[in-house]
């Protein structure tokens, strides 16, 4: 009965979300986003859903993503399962081209999913070490509508692709603390136009660095300072690689209410062992908002949750 | 027929009765040879009376009396010994302060043995607190001893009597109250608070650990939920 109001809510919540804006999804929206490590993590089932949106005079930016990861005791392995839909529209209305006034129109769709597997190898009851392979398919669909304005002939143009990205790493974490990397094993696409299609497997590589630690003076301290961060490196063929900052996260929390910075906006929530609300918002020439769930589900396996 | 057997046997037949049963016996063999198991039955030893032989084992105690008598010689004696006790005019001292009594000097010599340093105050209820005791018709007092500990003063309110005169009936004992000297409270120094969260921290870990070594495997040791 829990799990079905929990996912009417999560539902609900999706359709609440149509209304927040944002630019991307905060960190820990989507945990096997960057690591696939983080499947099965908690040792419970866990439930993770994310919504946001972006507006502005001429963007309308939507994402939503769920992600579904639980462990399975009798082969020691997480599995997780993360699914998405983006939608983009741009609209430019009187724009000039070479003196000519024109409108253009873009509409722009994907859809993703994400299939992790990482077994869990804990010892001394105080470290876990997870490595992980995860694939992950992407399609991708553009509708382009432009033409002048003083003229009848209007030019429509309609691509789609595909890709499709294979992954592997670790993370190593212990209760406070954890380290990941991840790398890409394969990654293929192929795009179709109105005339033509194209297979190309990408010799650009992304690998990525996570790192989290939360700084709490003891176990049972009311305050505690969460930063996490996602480098990424990018390897394009003949260039050097490139270093950036993929993602970021700094959380404080005071008993059960958080609040901090993240790649979304300025962020405030509520969290506790098993739910987690968190409301991000970001204001620059246009309005960002995204809004996060999570809960975790009590089983009867052996895990620290529990206790 | 036994009946009248045993009536003729132990001679209670009227006499008219007796004639016709002698009558019949000389006629009836058979009446005869009962008879004469019958006679076989008497018991031919003397009987005594148990008020006699209650008479015979009783024996005057002598030692009752005595006992009774002892105890009540040694009761007045010590009736009269309290009334010439109490009664007894104290004795002056050279100062003027008046000799105390019998209980006052027992309470004293007791309290002594323990040691600690006594002040003997007398309290009365009318006049006030005085050091030395008063002669007064009649009032309440409080014998009340005056013990320092460690530069802290506590008073015991250890007797309760009656004035007569100038003397002194002690009649209630009531217990000893002390003051309750509160300790300081001990102050952790910083290192040591730390070294204690630390000790805490680190056992809370053990027993988690412990937890999962007993249990049944596999088991994952999750990143903290509530902060992650």
């Amino acid at each position: 009965m829990k799990k079905i109001i929990t996912t009417a809510l999560c539902c609900i919540s999706i359709l609440l979300a149509l209304k927040l804006s944002a630019q991307e999804l905060p960190l820990g929206t989507q945990p096997i986003k960057y690591n696939g490590g983080f499947a099965g993590e908690t040792g419970n089932l866990r439930m993770n859903f994310g919504s946001g949106l972006t507006t502005s005079s001429i963007t309308l930016n939507n994402v939503n993503a769920i992600t579904v990861d639980g462990f399975i005791p009798k082969i020691r392995t997480g599995v997780g399962v993360s699914t998405g839909y983006g939608h983009s529209k741009h609209n430019f209305n009187a724009i000039q081209i070479n003196g000519a006034l024109a409108e253009n129109e873009m509409n722009d769709k994907v859809t993703f999913i994400t299939f992790a597997i990482s077994p869990k190898l804990s010892f001394r009851g105080k470290y876990t070490f997870a490595p992980f392979f995860d694939y992950s398919y992407t399609n991708f669909n553009s509708n382009t509508k432009w033409g002048f304005l003083d003229s009848v002939e209007t030019f429509r143009n309609n691509t789609s692709s595909w890709s499709a990205k294979g992954r592997a790493g670790f993370l190593f974490n212990t209760r406070k603390l954890y380290v990941g990397i991840t790398f890409d094993i394969f990654n293929a696409s192929k795009r179709f136009g109105n005339r033509y299609s194209i297979f190309t497997t990408n010799d650009f590589t992304t690998s990525y660095f996570l790192l989290g630690y939360s700084f709490q003076k003891s176990l049972e301290s009311k305050f505690s300072v969460t930063p996490q961060l996602v480098l990424g490196f990018r390897k394009f063929p003949g260039s050097k690689p490139e270093i950036l900052l993929e993602d970021f996260s700094l959380m404080f929390k005071y008993k059960k209410v958080i609040w901090g910075l993240n790649n979304s906006g300025v962020a405030i929530g509520f969290q506790s062992r098993k739910y987690k609300i968190l409301l991000s918002q970001f204001y620059n020439s246009g309005y960002y908002g995204s809004l996060t769930l999570r809960y975790i589900f009590k089983n009867n396996s052996k895990s620290l949750l529990n206790y | 027929m036994d009946q009248i057997i045993f009536e003729y046997i132990e001679g209670e037949l009227p006499l008219e009765d007796k004639e016709v049963f002698e009558l019949r016996l000389l006629k009836d063999d058979e009446i005869k040879e009962q008879v004469e198991l019958w006679k076989v039955t008497i018991i031919s030893e003397g009987f005594s009376y148990t008020s006699e032989l209650e008479q015979k084992l009783f024996v005057k105690s002598r030692r009752q009396w005595w006992n009774l008598s002892l105890n009540s010689i040694l009761f007045v004696s010590f009736l009269l010994f309290i009334i010439h006790a109490t009664l007894k005019e104290p004795e002056l001292s050279e100062v003027g302060v008046e000799k105390r009594s019998f209980f006052q000097e027992k309470i004293l010599r007791d309290e002594s043995k323990l040691g600690f340093n006594k002040k003997e105050i007398y309290k009365y209820e009318n006049t006030g607190i005085v050091e030395t005791p008063q002669e007064v018709l009649f009032d309440t007092i409080q014998v009340c001893y005056e013990e320092k500990v460690e530069n802290k003063t506590l008073h015991e309110v250890q007797k309760k009597g009656l004035v007569i005169g100038a003397t002194i009936f002690l009649t209630n004992t009531y217990p000893v109250k002390r003051m309750k000297i509160k300790k300081a409270k001990r102050t952790l120094t910083r290192k040591e608070v730390r070294a204690g969260n630390r000790k805490t921290r680190k056992d809370t870990e053990r027993r988690i650990a412990n937890q999962f070594r007993k249990g049944n495997v596999p088991y994952v040791v999750p990143l903290d939920v509530s902060n992650f």
